[in-house]
Protein backbone atom coordinates (compact mmCIF):
# COMPACT_ATOMS: atom_id res chain seq x y z
CA UNK A 1 0.00 0.00 0.00
CA UNK A 2 1.16 2.90 -1.10
CA UNK A 3 1.83 6.62 1.58
CA UNK A 4 -0.81 8.44 2.91
CA UNK A 5 1.33 11.25 3.30
CA UNK A 6 3.18 10.92 -0.34
CA UNK A 7 5.77 13.70 -1.39
CA UNK A 8 4.48 13.09 -4.90
CA UNK A 9 0.79 14.94 -3.78
CA UNK A 10 2.60 17.72 -2.01
CA UNK A 11 5.16 20.12 -2.61
CA UNK A 12 6.40 21.83 0.23
CA UNK A 13 9.16 25.30 -0.48
CA UNK A 14 10.49 28.52 0.36
CA UNK A 15 10.49 30.70 -2.02
CA UNK A 16 12.27 34.65 -0.74
CA UNK A 17 10.79 35.06 2.52
CA UNK A 18 7.85 32.70 2.52
CA UNK A 19 7.08 29.26 3.60
CA UNK A 20 4.14 27.58 0.58
CA UNK A 21 3.04 24.28 0.27
CA UNK A 22 1.38 23.58 -3.14
CA UNK A 23 -1.64 20.45 -2.98
CA UNK A 24 -0.23 19.02 -6.04
CA UNK A 25 -3.30 16.87 -6.60
CA UNK A 26 -6.15 19.85 -6.32
CA UNK A 27 -3.60 23.13 -7.31
CA UNK A 28 -4.82 24.28 -3.61
CA UNK A 29 -1.91 26.72 -2.04
CA UNK A 30 -1.09 26.91 1.62
CA UNK A 31 1.07 29.98 3.01
CA UNK A 32 2.23 27.96 5.77
CA UNK A 33 4.49 29.45 8.95
CA UNK A 34 7.90 28.12 9.88
CA UNK A 35 6.60 25.16 12.00
CA UNK A 36 3.95 24.04 10.02
CA UNK A 37 6.36 23.81 7.32
CA UNK A 38 8.52 21.81 8.71
CA UNK A 39 5.72 19.32 10.30
CA UNK A 40 4.83 18.56 6.64
CA UNK A 41 8.16 18.22 5.49
CA UNK A 42 8.30 15.74 8.63
CA UNK A 43 5.44 14.09 7.47
CA UNK A 44 6.32 13.43 3.92
CA UNK A 45 9.41 11.62 5.24
CA UNK A 46 7.97 9.52 7.92
CA UNK A 47 4.24 8.90 7.11
CA UNK A 48 2.79 9.65 10.46
CA UNK A 49 1.29 12.19 12.08
CA UNK A 50 2.44 11.32 15.03
CA UNK A 51 6.22 11.51 14.94
CA UNK A 52 5.81 14.17 12.67
CA UNK A 53 4.22 16.08 15.58
CA UNK A 54 6.50 14.59 18.18
CA UNK A 55 9.83 16.56 15.86
CA UNK A 56 8.11 19.29 15.50
CA UNK A 57 7.53 19.55 19.30
CA UNK A 58 10.88 19.38 20.03
CA UNK A 59 12.12 21.85 17.84
CA UNK A 60 9.54 24.53 18.04
CA UNK A 61 6.94 23.44 21.28
CA UNK A 62 4.10 21.89 21.02
CA UNK A 63 2.44 20.99 18.24
CA UNK A 64 -0.54 19.50 18.65
CA UNK A 65 -2.44 22.40 17.10
CA UNK A 66 -0.31 22.20 13.95
CA UNK A 67 -1.66 18.56 13.95
CA UNK A 68 -4.90 19.71 14.20
CA UNK A 69 -4.98 21.96 11.45
CA UNK A 70 -3.28 19.72 9.07
CA UNK A 71 -5.96 16.86 9.62
CA UNK A 72 -8.31 19.25 9.13
CA UNK A 73 -7.11 20.19 5.76
CA UNK A 74 -6.55 16.45 4.63
CA UNK A 75 -9.96 15.49 5.70
CA UNK A 76 -11.18 18.75 3.38
CA UNK A 77 -8.49 17.33 0.62
CA UNK A 78 -7.16 20.51 0.48
CA UNK A 79 -3.70 18.65 1.60
CA UNK A 80 -2.12 15.06 0.72
CA UNK A 81 -5.54 15.03 -1.40
CA UNK A 82 -6.27 12.15 -3.55
CA UNK A 83 -5.40 12.23 -7.19
CA UNK A 84 -7.82 13.70 -9.67
CA UNK A 85 -9.66 11.37 -12.20
CA UNK A 86 -8.60 11.22 -15.36
CA UNK A 87 -8.53 9.42 -19.17
CA UNK A 88 -6.35 9.60 -22.07
CA UNK A 89 -7.85 12.09 -24.37
CA UNK A 90 -8.83 11.40 -28.00
CA UNK A 91 -6.80 14.11 -29.49
CA UNK A 92 -7.13 15.55 -33.07
CA UNK A 93 -6.03 18.15 -34.89
CA UNK A 94 -6.69 21.83 -33.95
CA UNK A 95 -3.99 23.69 -34.36
CA UNK A 96 -1.32 24.44 -37.18
CA UNK A 97 1.90 26.71 -37.66
CA UNK A 98 2.39 27.65 -40.82
CA UNK A 99 6.28 28.24 -41.79
CA UNK A 100 5.59 30.37 -43.95
CA UNK A 101 9.14 31.87 -44.86
CA UNK A 102 12.22 29.37 -44.82
CA UNK A 103 14.07 32.91 -44.69
CA UNK A 104 15.03 35.70 -42.39
CA UNK A 105 16.04 39.40 -42.46
CA UNK A 106 17.89 38.72 -39.37
CA UNK A 107 21.31 36.01 -38.21
CA UNK A 108 20.33 35.83 -34.66
CA UNK A 109 23.04 33.57 -33.11
CA UNK A 110 20.82 31.24 -31.37
CA UNK A 111 18.44 30.44 -33.62
CA UNK A 112 16.75 26.79 -33.49
CA UNK A 113 15.88 27.69 -37.20
CA UNK A 114 19.72 27.91 -38.19
CA UNK A 115 19.09 31.81 -39.11
CA UNK A 116 16.12 30.98 -40.57
CA UNK A 117 15.95 28.56 -43.28
CA UNK A 118 16.08 25.42 -41.13
CA UNK A 119 19.48 23.95 -42.61
CA UNK A 120 17.51 23.52 -46.21
CA UNK A 121 16.83 25.72 -49.10
CA UNK A 122 15.45 29.24 -48.41
CA UNK A 123 12.12 29.21 -48.99
CA UNK A 124 8.63 31.11 -48.99
CA UNK A 125 5.30 29.36 -48.91
CA UNK A 126 2.99 30.03 -51.94
CA UNK A 127 -0.83 30.49 -51.54
CA UNK A 128 -1.33 27.33 -52.62
CA UNK A 129 0.26 25.08 -50.02
CA UNK A 130 -1.28 27.67 -47.49
CA UNK A 131 -4.78 27.20 -49.09
CA UNK A 132 -3.88 23.44 -48.71
CA UNK A 133 -3.06 23.64 -45.17
CA UNK A 134 -5.86 25.50 -44.01
CA UNK A 135 -8.76 22.87 -46.14
CA UNK A 136 -6.22 20.06 -44.19
CA UNK A 137 -7.18 21.38 -40.89
CA UNK A 138 -10.19 22.34 -41.25
CA UNK A 139 -10.65 18.46 -42.47
CA UNK A 140 -8.57 16.67 -39.42
CA UNK A 141 -10.97 19.10 -37.22
CA UNK A 142 -14.21 17.73 -37.25
CA UNK A 143 -16.15 18.41 -34.24
CA UNK A 144 -13.62 21.55 -33.45
CA UNK A 145 -15.14 25.09 -32.44
CA UNK A 146 -12.04 26.82 -32.35
CA UNK A 147 -8.80 26.26 -34.81
CA UNK A 148 -5.40 28.04 -34.34
CA UNK A 149 -2.91 29.20 -36.73
CA UNK A 150 0.44 30.85 -36.37
CA UNK A 151 2.04 32.26 -38.92
CA UNK A 152 6.02 31.64 -38.08
CA UNK A 153 9.44 31.91 -40.08
CA UNK A 154 12.52 32.32 -40.22
CA UNK A 155 10.55 35.71 -40.60
CA UNK A 156 6.87 35.64 -41.77
CA UNK A 157 6.15 39.28 -43.21
CA UNK A 158 8.69 38.21 -45.51
CA UNK A 159 5.76 36.27 -47.35
CA UNK A 160 3.42 38.86 -45.77
CA UNK A 161 1.26 38.58 -49.03
CA UNK A 162 0.68 34.81 -48.32
CA UNK A 163 -0.62 36.03 -44.68
CA UNK A 164 -3.26 39.26 -46.07
CA UNK A 165 -4.69 36.33 -48.16
CA UNK A 166 -4.97 33.36 -46.54
CA UNK A 167 -6.94 34.85 -43.31
CA UNK A 168 -9.58 35.93 -45.46
CA UNK A 169 -9.80 32.80 -47.10
CA UNK A 170 -9.88 30.86 -43.81
CA UNK A 171 -12.73 32.93 -42.53
CA UNK A 172 -14.90 32.96 -45.51
CA UNK A 173 -14.50 28.82 -46.64
CA UNK A 174 -15.09 27.95 -43.44
CA UNK A 175 -17.25 30.64 -41.12
CA UNK A 176 -18.62 27.52 -39.02
CA UNK A 177 -15.14 27.55 -37.39
CA UNK A 178 -13.78 30.39 -35.04
CA UNK A 179 -10.11 31.03 -36.55
CA UNK A 180 -7.75 32.65 -34.21
CA UNK A 181 -4.49 33.80 -36.00
CA UNK A 182 -1.46 34.58 -34.28
CA UNK A 183 1.76 36.02 -36.25
CA UNK A 184 5.55 36.05 -34.49
CA UNK A 185 7.76 38.36 -36.39
CA UNK A 186 10.99 40.20 -35.43
CA UNK A 187 9.07 43.31 -36.41
CA UNK A 188 11.67 44.76 -38.99
CA UNK A 189 9.02 44.82 -41.78
CA UNK A 190 6.58 46.20 -39.92
CA UNK A 191 4.23 48.62 -41.38
CA UNK A 192 1.53 50.84 -40.03
CA UNK A 193 -0.69 49.15 -42.58
CA UNK A 194 0.13 45.95 -41.84
CA UNK A 195 0.03 46.57 -38.08
CA UNK A 196 -3.71 47.78 -38.99
CA UNK A 197 -4.30 44.64 -41.10
CA UNK A 198 -2.74 42.85 -38.49
CA UNK A 199 -5.10 44.40 -35.64
CA UNK A 200 -8.37 44.48 -37.86
CA UNK A 201 -8.50 41.12 -38.17
CA UNK A 202 -8.14 39.95 -35.01
CA UNK A 203 -4.64 38.44 -35.12
CA UNK A 204 -1.82 38.33 -31.82
CA UNK A 205 1.34 39.45 -32.53
CA UNK A 206 4.60 38.13 -30.37
CA UNK A 207 6.89 40.35 -30.88
CA UNK A 208 10.76 39.46 -30.43
CA UNK A 209 12.83 41.51 -28.68
CA UNK A 210 15.29 40.12 -25.92
CA UNK A 211 16.03 43.26 -23.47
CA UNK A 212 17.49 46.62 -23.87
CA UNK A 213 19.71 47.61 -26.79
CA UNK A 214 23.25 46.02 -25.08
CA UNK A 215 21.17 42.69 -24.05
CA UNK A 216 19.61 42.64 -27.43
CA UNK A 217 22.09 43.10 -29.81
CA UNK A 218 24.47 40.33 -28.20
CA UNK A 219 22.72 37.59 -30.27
CA UNK A 220 20.12 38.82 -32.41
CA UNK A 221 22.27 40.33 -35.22
CA UNK A 222 21.66 41.56 -39.07
CA UNK A 223 23.12 39.41 -41.46
CA UNK A 224 26.19 41.45 -41.34
CA UNK A 225 26.78 41.15 -37.86
CA UNK A 226 25.40 44.60 -36.82
CA UNK A 227 22.55 44.94 -34.07
CA UNK A 228 18.93 44.91 -34.72
CA UNK A 229 17.52 46.75 -31.31
CA UNK A 230 17.51 50.05 -33.24
CA UNK A 231 15.58 48.98 -36.46
CA UNK A 232 12.87 47.08 -34.46
CA UNK A 233 12.31 48.80 -31.23
CA UNK A 234 10.37 52.18 -32.85
CA UNK A 235 8.22 49.57 -34.56
CA UNK A 236 7.69 47.46 -31.65
CA UNK A 237 7.26 50.26 -29.38
CA UNK A 238 4.26 51.15 -32.08
CA UNK A 239 2.38 48.20 -32.26
CA UNK A 240 2.15 48.25 -28.19
CA UNK A 241 0.60 51.32 -28.33
CA UNK A 242 -1.74 50.72 -30.86
CA UNK A 243 -2.64 47.56 -29.12
CA UNK A 244 -2.21 49.57 -25.01
CA UNK A 245 -6.15 49.23 -24.03
CA UNK A 246 -6.82 45.72 -26.23
CA UNK A 247 -3.81 43.85 -25.68
CA UNK A 248 -3.28 41.09 -28.06
CA UNK A 249 0.31 41.71 -28.32
CA UNK A 250 3.48 39.72 -26.69
CA UNK A 251 7.43 41.23 -26.50
CA UNK A 252 9.29 37.92 -26.05
CA UNK A 253 12.57 37.29 -25.76
CA UNK A 254 15.15 34.70 -25.35
CA UNK A 255 17.71 34.30 -22.27
CA UNK A 256 21.10 32.36 -22.70
CA UNK A 257 23.78 32.53 -19.61
CA UNK A 258 25.59 35.17 -21.21
CA UNK A 259 21.88 37.21 -20.53
CA UNK A 260 20.82 36.17 -17.83
CA UNK A 261 19.40 38.74 -15.47
CA UNK A 262 16.35 38.26 -16.09
CA UNK A 263 15.24 40.54 -13.31
CA UNK A 264 16.80 43.37 -15.33
CA UNK A 265 15.65 42.55 -18.54
CA UNK A 266 12.21 41.79 -17.91
CA UNK A 267 12.08 45.41 -16.03
CA UNK A 268 13.61 46.98 -18.92
CA UNK A 269 10.90 46.03 -21.22
CA UNK A 270 8.24 47.02 -18.74
CA UNK A 271 10.29 50.55 -18.02
CA UNK A 272 10.00 50.63 -21.85
CA UNK A 273 6.40 51.17 -22.15
CA UNK A 274 5.73 46.94 -22.71
CA UNK A 275 2.54 45.37 -20.85
CA UNK A 276 2.96 41.81 -21.96
CA UNK A 277 6.38 40.12 -21.48
CA UNK A 278 7.29 37.22 -21.92
CA UNK A 279 11.08 35.39 -21.71
CA UNK A 280 12.18 32.01 -22.37
CA UNK A 281 15.21 30.03 -22.07
CA UNK A 282 17.31 29.07 -24.48
CA UNK A 283 17.62 25.20 -25.53
CA UNK A 284 20.57 24.52 -27.68
CA UNK A 285 23.27 21.50 -27.15
CA UNK A 286 25.73 25.04 -27.52
CA UNK A 287 27.23 24.91 -24.07
CA UNK A 288 29.06 28.43 -23.94
CA UNK A 289 25.18 29.85 -24.01
CA UNK A 290 23.10 26.61 -22.91
CA UNK A 291 21.31 27.47 -19.83
CA UNK A 292 23.63 24.81 -17.98
CA UNK A 293 23.69 23.17 -14.12
CA UNK A 294 25.90 25.50 -12.49
CA UNK A 295 23.97 28.29 -13.59
CA UNK A 296 20.32 27.38 -11.97
CA UNK A 297 21.19 28.72 -8.66
CA UNK A 298 21.80 32.37 -10.40
CA UNK A 299 18.60 31.92 -12.03
CA UNK A 300 16.83 30.93 -9.19
CA UNK A 301 18.04 34.72 -7.48
CA UNK A 302 17.09 36.04 -10.61
CA UNK A 303 12.98 35.04 -10.31
CA UNK A 304 13.24 35.64 -6.89
CA UNK A 305 14.02 39.35 -7.02
CA UNK A 306 12.15 39.52 -10.28
CA UNK A 307 9.07 38.01 -8.41
CA UNK A 308 9.81 40.71 -5.53
CA UNK A 309 9.72 43.79 -7.69
CA UNK A 310 6.97 42.42 -9.99
CA UNK A 311 4.79 42.37 -6.89
CA UNK A 312 5.72 45.83 -5.73
CA UNK A 313 5.12 47.04 -9.40
CA UNK A 314 1.85 46.19 -9.66
CA UNK A 315 0.25 48.73 -7.51
CA UNK A 316 1.33 51.28 -9.46
CA UNK A 317 0.91 49.61 -13.10
CA UNK A 318 -1.00 46.56 -14.31
CA UNK A 319 1.06 44.68 -16.19
CA UNK A 320 2.06 40.69 -17.36
CA UNK A 321 4.87 38.69 -17.30
CA UNK A 322 3.62 35.86 -19.01
CA UNK A 323 5.37 32.85 -16.38
CA UNK A 324 3.31 34.72 -13.51
CA UNK A 325 0.05 34.02 -14.84
CA UNK A 326 -1.47 31.44 -13.52
CA UNK A 327 -4.74 31.55 -12.33
CA UNK A 328 -5.27 29.39 -9.01
CA UNK A 329 -8.73 29.05 -9.37
CA UNK A 330 -9.88 28.16 -12.90
CA UNK A 331 -7.50 28.11 -15.50
CA UNK A 332 -7.22 24.50 -17.50
CA UNK A 333 -9.22 21.74 -16.28
CA UNK A 334 -7.08 18.71 -15.63
CA UNK A 335 -7.60 16.90 -19.16
CA UNK A 336 -5.66 19.59 -20.44
CA UNK A 337 -3.11 19.63 -17.95
CA UNK A 338 -2.06 15.59 -18.46
CA UNK A 339 -1.80 15.97 -22.50
CA UNK A 340 1.24 18.40 -22.96
CA UNK A 341 0.92 21.01 -26.07
CA UNK A 342 -0.56 18.24 -28.55
CA UNK A 343 2.31 17.94 -30.30
CA UNK A 344 2.88 15.98 -33.71
CA UNK A 345 -1.50 15.26 -33.20
CA UNK A 346 -2.98 18.48 -32.32
CA UNK A 347 -0.71 20.75 -33.29
CA UNK A 348 1.32 20.90 -36.87
CA UNK A 349 3.70 22.26 -38.32
CA UNK A 350 3.61 22.97 -42.31
CA UNK A 351 6.94 23.95 -44.14
CA UNK A 352 7.13 26.34 -47.53
CA UNK A 353 6.61 22.75 -49.29
CA UNK A 354 3.83 21.58 -47.71
CA UNK A 355 5.53 19.15 -45.46
CA UNK A 356 4.01 18.12 -42.45
CA UNK A 357 5.88 17.86 -38.80
CA UNK A 358 4.88 17.77 -35.48
CA UNK A 359 6.21 21.29 -34.19
CA UNK A 360 7.62 24.03 -35.67
CA UNK A 361 10.79 22.95 -33.82
CA UNK A 362 11.32 20.04 -35.77
CA UNK A 363 10.84 21.46 -39.19
CA UNK A 364 13.56 20.58 -41.40
CA UNK A 365 14.07 17.31 -39.62
CA UNK A 366 14.34 14.55 -41.89
CA UNK A 367 13.21 11.54 -39.04
CA UNK A 368 10.39 13.79 -38.07
CA UNK A 369 8.69 14.45 -41.25
CA UNK A 370 5.08 12.82 -40.75
CA UNK A 371 3.55 13.43 -43.98
CA UNK A 372 2.21 16.37 -46.39
CA UNK A 373 -0.67 18.71 -46.67
CA UNK A 374 -1.63 16.81 -49.89
CA UNK A 375 -1.67 13.13 -48.45
CA UNK A 376 -1.98 13.62 -45.12
CA UNK A 377 -0.39 11.70 -42.68
CA UNK A 378 2.20 9.10 -44.17
CA UNK A 379 4.20 8.24 -41.07
CA UNK A 380 1.69 7.10 -38.89
CA UNK A 381 3.75 4.88 -36.61
CA UNK A 382 5.79 8.35 -35.70
CA UNK A 383 2.29 10.23 -34.99
CA UNK A 384 1.70 7.48 -32.51
CA UNK A 385 4.80 7.76 -30.59
CA UNK A 386 4.01 11.39 -30.03
CA UNK A 387 0.21 10.45 -29.14
CA UNK A 388 1.97 8.55 -26.42
CA UNK A 389 4.56 11.26 -25.39
CA UNK A 390 1.67 13.83 -24.97
CA UNK A 391 0.01 12.04 -22.15
CA UNK A 392 1.80 12.69 -19.08
CA UNK A 393 1.96 9.45 -17.19
CA UNK A 394 3.61 7.89 -20.50
CA UNK A 395 6.73 9.88 -18.88
CA UNK A 396 8.13 7.90 -16.26
CA UNK A 397 9.56 11.17 -14.48
CA UNK A 398 6.62 13.51 -14.89
CA UNK A 399 4.09 10.75 -13.76
CA UNK A 400 5.73 11.47 -9.79
CA UNK A 401 6.84 15.53 -10.47
CA UNK A 402 5.33 17.70 -8.21
CA UNK A 403 5.25 19.86 -11.16
CA UNK A 404 3.15 17.68 -13.66
CA UNK A 405 0.23 19.74 -13.54
CA UNK A 406 1.38 23.32 -14.68
CA UNK A 407 4.09 21.69 -17.43
CA UNK A 408 1.87 19.05 -18.25
CA UNK A 409 5.09 16.89 -19.23
CA UNK A 410 7.32 19.21 -20.79
CA UNK A 411 8.50 20.42 -24.45
CA UNK A 412 8.86 17.03 -26.71
CA UNK A 413 11.12 19.44 -29.42
CA UNK A 414 13.11 19.97 -26.30
CA UNK A 415 12.94 16.29 -25.17
CA UNK A 416 14.74 15.66 -28.60
CA UNK A 417 17.07 18.39 -28.97
CA UNK A 418 18.80 17.83 -25.97
CA UNK A 419 18.51 13.88 -25.34
CA UNK A 420 17.41 12.77 -28.80
CA UNK A 421 14.37 10.73 -27.23
CA UNK A 422 10.78 12.83 -27.34
CA UNK A 423 9.94 10.21 -23.98
CA UNK A 424 12.96 11.56 -21.93
CA UNK A 425 12.72 15.05 -20.43
CA UNK A 426 15.76 17.44 -20.39
CA UNK A 427 16.55 17.76 -16.90
CA UNK A 428 17.23 21.40 -16.68
CA UNK A 429 14.49 22.04 -18.91
CA UNK A 430 12.61 20.89 -15.96
CA UNK A 431 14.45 22.67 -13.28
CA UNK A 432 13.70 25.86 -15.04
CA UNK A 433 10.09 25.23 -15.43
CA UNK A 434 9.49 24.42 -11.72
CA UNK A 435 11.40 27.66 -10.68
CA UNK A 436 9.14 29.84 -13.01
CA UNK A 437 5.98 27.80 -11.68
CA UNK A 438 7.17 28.41 -7.41
CA UNK A 439 7.78 32.11 -8.57
CA UNK A 440 4.14 32.27 -10.14
CA UNK A 441 2.73 30.64 -6.87
CA UNK A 442 4.63 33.18 -4.79
CA UNK A 443 3.54 36.01 -6.81
CA UNK A 444 0.15 35.13 -6.71
CA UNK A 445 -0.27 34.61 -3.37
CA UNK A 446 1.72 38.03 -2.13
CA UNK A 447 -0.56 39.63 -4.84
CA UNK A 448 -3.61 38.24 -2.29
CA UNK A 449 -2.35 39.86 0.10
CA UNK A 450 -2.58 42.93 -1.80
CA UNK A 451 -6.38 42.45 -2.82
CA UNK A 452 -5.02 42.01 -6.66
CA UNK A 453 -6.11 39.54 -9.03
CA UNK A 454 -4.85 39.35 -12.24
CA UNK A 455 -6.69 39.63 -15.29
CA UNK A 456 -6.53 35.96 -15.61
CA UNK A 457 -8.47 35.05 -12.34
CA UNK A 458 -11.55 34.70 -14.20
CA UNK A 459 -15.70 34.73 -12.90
CA UNK A 460 -17.07 36.14 -9.84
CA UNK A 461 -18.08 32.33 -9.07
CA UNK A 462 -14.38 31.52 -8.63
CA UNK A 463 -14.02 34.76 -6.22
CA UNK A 464 -16.76 33.15 -4.21
CA UNK A 465 -15.30 30.03 -3.97
CA UNK A 466 -12.37 30.95 -2.17
CA UNK A 467 -14.12 33.07 0.34
CA UNK B 1 -6.09 28.47 11.58
CA UNK B 2 -3.02 29.57 13.55
CA UNK B 3 0.32 28.43 11.24
CA UNK B 4 -1.59 27.55 8.18
CA UNK B 5 -3.37 30.17 5.64
CA UNK B 6 -5.44 28.99 2.50
CA UNK B 7 -4.38 31.03 -0.60
CA UNK B 8 -6.66 29.01 -3.07
CA UNK B 9 -8.69 26.11 -2.54
CA UNK B 10 -10.19 25.53 -5.50
CA UNK B 11 -9.63 21.57 -7.29
CA UNK B 12 -8.43 21.15 -10.87
CA UNK B 13 -11.72 20.62 -12.54
CA UNK B 14 -12.39 16.60 -13.09
CA UNK B 15 -14.66 16.65 -16.29
CA UNK B 16 -16.18 13.56 -17.70
CA UNK B 17 -15.34 12.54 -21.30
CA UNK B 18 -18.38 14.30 -23.07
CA UNK B 19 -17.03 17.76 -21.50
CA UNK B 20 -13.32 16.79 -22.63
CA UNK B 21 -13.77 20.06 -25.01
CA UNK B 22 -10.31 20.44 -25.88
CA UNK B 23 -10.72 23.73 -27.07
CA UNK B 24 -8.52 26.01 -25.11
CA UNK B 25 -5.35 27.44 -26.51
CA UNK B 26 -2.87 25.07 -27.66
CA UNK B 27 0.57 26.17 -25.56
CA UNK B 28 3.06 26.75 -28.34
CA UNK B 29 0.16 29.95 -29.78
CA UNK B 30 1.01 31.98 -27.21
CA UNK B 31 3.84 33.58 -25.83
CA UNK B 32 6.46 31.04 -25.03
CA UNK B 33 7.18 29.14 -28.54
CA UNK B 34 9.85 26.72 -26.96
CA UNK B 35 8.56 25.19 -23.85
CA UNK B 36 4.96 23.89 -22.44
CA UNK B 37 3.38 26.32 -20.38
CA UNK B 38 -0.21 24.28 -19.77
CA UNK B 39 0.18 25.92 -16.23
CA UNK B 40 -0.07 29.72 -17.87
CA UNK B 41 -3.19 28.95 -20.27
CA UNK B 42 -6.56 29.54 -19.38
CA UNK B 43 -10.01 27.84 -19.63
CA UNK B 44 -11.83 28.55 -22.80
CA UNK B 45 -14.94 27.87 -20.89
CA UNK B 46 -14.43 30.15 -17.79
CA UNK B 47 -12.17 32.98 -19.09
CA UNK B 48 -13.23 36.44 -19.33
CA UNK B 49 -14.89 37.36 -22.58
CA UNK B 50 -11.80 38.86 -24.49
CA UNK B 51 -11.32 39.83 -27.85
CA UNK B 52 -7.66 38.41 -28.20
CA UNK B 53 -6.24 35.01 -27.47
CA UNK B 54 -4.59 35.80 -24.27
Amino acid sequence: MGKVFSGSSVHPFKFNEKFLILDVNTGSLLDVDEPAFFFVEKLIKTDSLEEAEQETGKKFGNAAAIAEEIERLYKDQLLFSKPPNYFESDLRLKSMCLNVAHSCNFACKYCFAKQGNYGEKTALMDFNVAKQAIDFLYKGAEGRTHLEVDFFGGEPLLDFDVVKKIIPYARKTYPNKKWRFTITTNGALLTKEIEEFLYDNDVSIVLSLDGDKKTNDMFRVLPNGGGTFDVIFPKIQYVAKHREKSGGYYVRGTYTSKTMDISKTVLDLHNFGFKYISLEPVVTKDKSINIEKENLPALRKEYEKLAEEYVESQDKDKWHFFHFNIDLEAGPCIQKRIHGCGVGVEYLAVSPDGSLYPCHQFDGVEEMKLGNVWDGIKNKKLQEQFRKANFLFNKKECATCWARFYCSGGCLANNYTMNHDIFKPYDIGCETQKMRIEAALYVQTKLREKGIYLDTTTSEEFKDAVK
Amino acid sequence: MKHIKVVAKRPFWNIDKKHDCRECQTPCKSACKTSVTVGNQVCEVKKPIKRWIW
